[in-house]
């Protein structure tokens, strides 16, 4: 599916994409207006309109994939025609700008589209790359299943770690206790923990199983590997939580832009047209 | 010692069991491991966990080891027990009750931290997804566009309908500064910070009144009477374009011109303009004014390829050609060589040249005199006439004339002159002067650079044609001489040394301009538009808009 919506229609809204862009490029480079490229020449004018327009068209997808009925335009096609032209959107509204560029709202909104297109090229990167890698991850689980498994293999350790040293079962409970699978949002999007107390506890755990008497020793490596086994669990939560926040990261990047973004723009062309 | 231990069990329905155990040893040990007196099998307990026994004072609890214990709250390593004091070891609170009779302490133990669900606490310290993370995107949406609605659009409306506002603020902010679409033309910045210098109703393009408040003399391009509507009506803003830098507020482009002046005809009929569209590729010939009839001041405009008619009658004779021969012209201290500086200067701006002038660049050679001791003055013939006649009755009254001393009037002393004497000095004096008259005017001196008219008859005098010099061969056109210094005269002015003649029009024609300047998109060129030579704002056509630009205000809007 992430790929179809590339190659949808055999690259339909590419080609409409593409269409638009030489079009605008070969109006600009045969446009000499008597005055430097601005917003402000017919070709400044009709270029800001059609991209204004297409901002505004393309923020309607954040209605139209929320809405259950059944349109006349499948999902799809509005999906890849919102990549493309939204792509297209970098080349129609520079060729507005004619290059210039200023520390005031006119660039305030430009710049907010960019992001909002970078958001996004970054979103169709994280939608082509990462539900392979999240398969792979899983492995057929889920991540509540990954979590219950975990906690089985805590109960478990726990029973063993009690019937041996206060050391040991300490490592066991701390490992039990402390362990945590996600988090903030830094730590959701890096995959990391500031504690990994799981892998510490193993690490602990292995010095520790040297030293236990030979009448403890079988417990001992009963418990090792019941930890490893929960560590390599909890680093699988942890990857997946992070796949998951990767997809879903830069969509709070891309929607409230596009506020932001729409905001600027009406106030773009309110603004020009208050100081016409 | 002997304690008795009341296990408490509390049941799911509120209900509390209690199961005695009474324990006998020297110490009572508390732990994990089942060797202790009383096990206590949560795995958070220590093996050995703490200890009862009897000391001096009272029974004591002690912490086994590293262990931990916590008495009424507050972690100890050893303590003496008192009635109603809460021990606890782990998950477990242990009482101490009244003694009964027969033993030495009573204890109730209780379970009052059962451990949590695996599960439970792992979920509790874990947060799997964004949304649980306080993150938002209805609250960044929020908070975005309304720091931007405000910021941007809010405040500087704000300023422009309360002045007060934008007053009070301007020292910190200009609430409008984000409205700012680009750099102001350098000659505009001063007012810069004023948006409403310019943009005075919201909604509403740039009114020619406001660029007028300073611009109120800039001149039209076209005669008024020819009623070109596109120059009545159009804005000023609408060819000065502003925010551009220096870019745009005085357009440059060749085709700003030649949208009209490529085919003239179509847009005023009665125009004598000739079509233009590039100055490289289709430009007229020059056309110096040049004069025609100094007597009537008659000019006339002369193609330079138009030979025939390309001839000045200026009243003036001046050849080149010998003021700059090679071997040098006689001066007043020998040969000297002249060159074209010799007379031509650069004005102050080096656009034109100075006017030549007969007392700064000729009377040197060109002296004006008549006798060694006299000169007639230039620039006035009958003063020159004038001139002569007296200064030879003049030599006649007192008896200086003849020229030999047997002509002299002689007299005695105290013997009045005879009428005869004062006839012979008169007639000598006229026939002096008229001699000499014919020499200087129709012979050596006036005649020389002048046209000259000797006297019809004895009462009439000489005369010296007016000469009519044109001040600006091309006054439609601004050239740089200064811009030229790097480059001879005669690489431009060809036919200068050769010039036998005042009638000939020394001027380069446009090829000679054409083999360094071509039209705005040549390459290998100097690209050379229009306003390089021409202006647009015609200073002799009176102001562009007398109406106070009412007319194209009304229509702008």
């Amino acid at each position: 599916m992430h790929e179809s919506i590339l190659v949808y229609r055999r690259f339909r809204y590419l080609k409409w994409a593409l269409l638009l862009t030489i079009i605008s490029l070969a109006v600009y480079a045969y446009h000499a207006p008597v005055e430097p490229p601005n917003g402000g020449t017919w070709l400044g004018y009709t270029l800001g309109t059609i991209s204004a327009l297409l901002i505004f068209w393309l923020a309607w997808l954040g209605i139209k994939k929320r809405s259950y009925r059944a349109g006349t335009v499948k999902l799809e096609d509005w999906l890849s025609a919102h990549v493309y032209l939204g792509l297209a959107l970098i080349f129609v509204a520079t060729l507005h700008a004619g290059f210039q560029f200023g520390w005031n709202v006119h660039t305030l909104a430009y710049t907010l589209m960019m992001l909002v297109i970078l958001s996004g090229i970054f979103g169709l990167y994280v939608y082509v790359r990462y539900p392979r890698l999240m398969t792979e991850n899983r492995r057929g689980a889920t991540l509540g299943s990954l979590f219950s498994e975990i906690a089985e293999l805590d109960h478990e350790c726990i029973e063993v770690g009690a019937q041996l040293t206060d050391e040991v079962r300490d490592v066991v409970l701390y490992a039990s206790e402390k362990t945590s699978i996600g988090g903030s949002v830094w730590r959701q999007l890096t995959g990391t923990d500031p504690e990994y107390a799981t892998q510490t506890a193993l690490v602990k755990l292995r010095e520790l199983a040297r030293g236990l008497p030979t009448s403890q020793a079988k417990s001992g490596r009963q418990l090792l590997t019941l930890l490893s086994r929960k560590s390599e669990l909890v680093q699988r939560a942890r990857a997946d939580v992070q796949y998951k926040a990767m997809m879903d990261i830069w969509l709070y990047v891309h929607v409230p832009l596009t506020f932001a973004l729409m905001i600027a723009l009406i106030t773009h062309i309110i603004s020009v047209f208050f100081y016409w | 010692m002997r304690v008795r231990f009341s296990h408490i069990t509390r049941k799911a329905k509120g209900g509390i069991a209690y199961r005695d155990e009474d324990i006998d040893s020297d110490t009572v040990r508390f732990g994990r491991s089942t060797d202790n007196e009383v096990h206590l099998a949560d795995p958070r307990v220590n093996l050995q966990q703490a200890s009862f026994s009897t000391r001096t004072g009272g029974v004591f609890v002690e912490a086994a080891g590293n262990a931990q214990i916590r008495h009424n709250g507050a972690p100890k390593v050893s303590t003496v027990l008192a009635v109603g004091d809460t021990i606890g070891l782990g998950p477990y609170d242990l009482v101490i009750a009244e003694t009964p009779e027969d033993f030495d302490l009573a204890v109730t133990l209780e379970f009052v931290r059962p451990p949590g669900d695996e599960l439970e606490v792992l979920k509790s310290h874990s947060v799997t997804s964004l949304v649980n993370t306080g993150l938002s995107k209805r609250g960044m949406s929020w908070a975005l566009s309304l720091v931007v609605l405000v910021l941007f659009l809010a405040l500087p409306i704000v300023g422009f309908v309360w002045p007060a506002v934008n007053d009070a603020t301007s020292g910190i902010v200009r609430l409008d500064a984000s409205w700012d679409s680009g750099e102001l033309s350098g000659a505009h910045k001063f007012f810069g910070d004023d948006c409403r210098a310019c943009h005075q109703t919201a909604f509403n393009q740039v009114a020619d009144n406001s660029c007028l408040t300073c611009h109120a003399k800039v001149e039209g391009h076209a005669h008024r009477d020819l009623k070109v509507t596109e120059l009545e009506q159009e804005r000023c803003a609408h060819c000065h374009k502003e925010h551009n830098a220096n870019d745009a507020i005085v357009i440059t482009a060749q085709s700003f011109c030649a949208d009209c002046h490529a085919d003239l005809k179509g847009t005023t009929a009665s125009t004598k303009l000739l079509d233009v569209r590039d100055f490289g590729e289709d430009h007229p010939e020059f056309r110096p004014t040049i004069a025609k009839d100094p007597v009537l001041a008659v000019m006339q405009r002369v193609a330079l390829s138009d030979k025939e008619a390309l001839s000045e009658q200026s009243n003036l004779k001046y050849p080149h050609d010998k003021h700059l021969v090679e071997k040098g012209v006689r001066g007043p201290e020998g040969i000297e060589k002249l060159t074209c500086a010799s007379c031509h200067a650069l004005e102050r701006g080096g656009a034109g040249l100075l006017p030549v002038d007969m007392e700064t660049h000729c009377s040197r050679c060109h002296q004006l005199r008549f006798e060694p001791d006299r000169a007639v003055p230039h620039g006035d013939y009958e003063e020159a006439g004038r001139v002569i006649r007296e200064y030879y009755a003049q030599k006649a009254l007192i008896g200086d004339f003849g020229g030999d001393t047997s002509s002299k009037l002689r007299r005695r002393p105290g013997k009045p002159v005879t009428q005869e004497e004062l006839k012979q000095a008169l007639e000598w004096a006229e026939a002096k002067s008229k001699k000499t008259a014919e020499i200087v005017f129709g012979f050596s001196l006036c005649k020389q650079c002048h046209i000259v008219t000797p006297p019809k008859n004895d009462d009439d005098i000489w005369r010296v044609a007016k000469p009519l010099i044109v001040d600006r061969w091309m006054p439609k056109g601004n050239f740089v001489h200064a811009s030229h210094e790097s480059i001879n005269c005669v690489d431009c002015h060809e036919q200068a040394p050769k010039s036998k003649t005042s009638a000939d029009v020394i001027l380069p024609d446009i090829n000679s301009c054409r083999q360094c300047h071509g039209g705005e998109n040549v390459s290998d060129k100097v690209p050379s538009t229009c306003t390089m030579c021409h202006v647009f704002h015609r200073p002799e056509l009176g102001p562009m808009r007398p109406d106070g630009g009412k007319m194209a205000t009304k229509i702008g809007n």
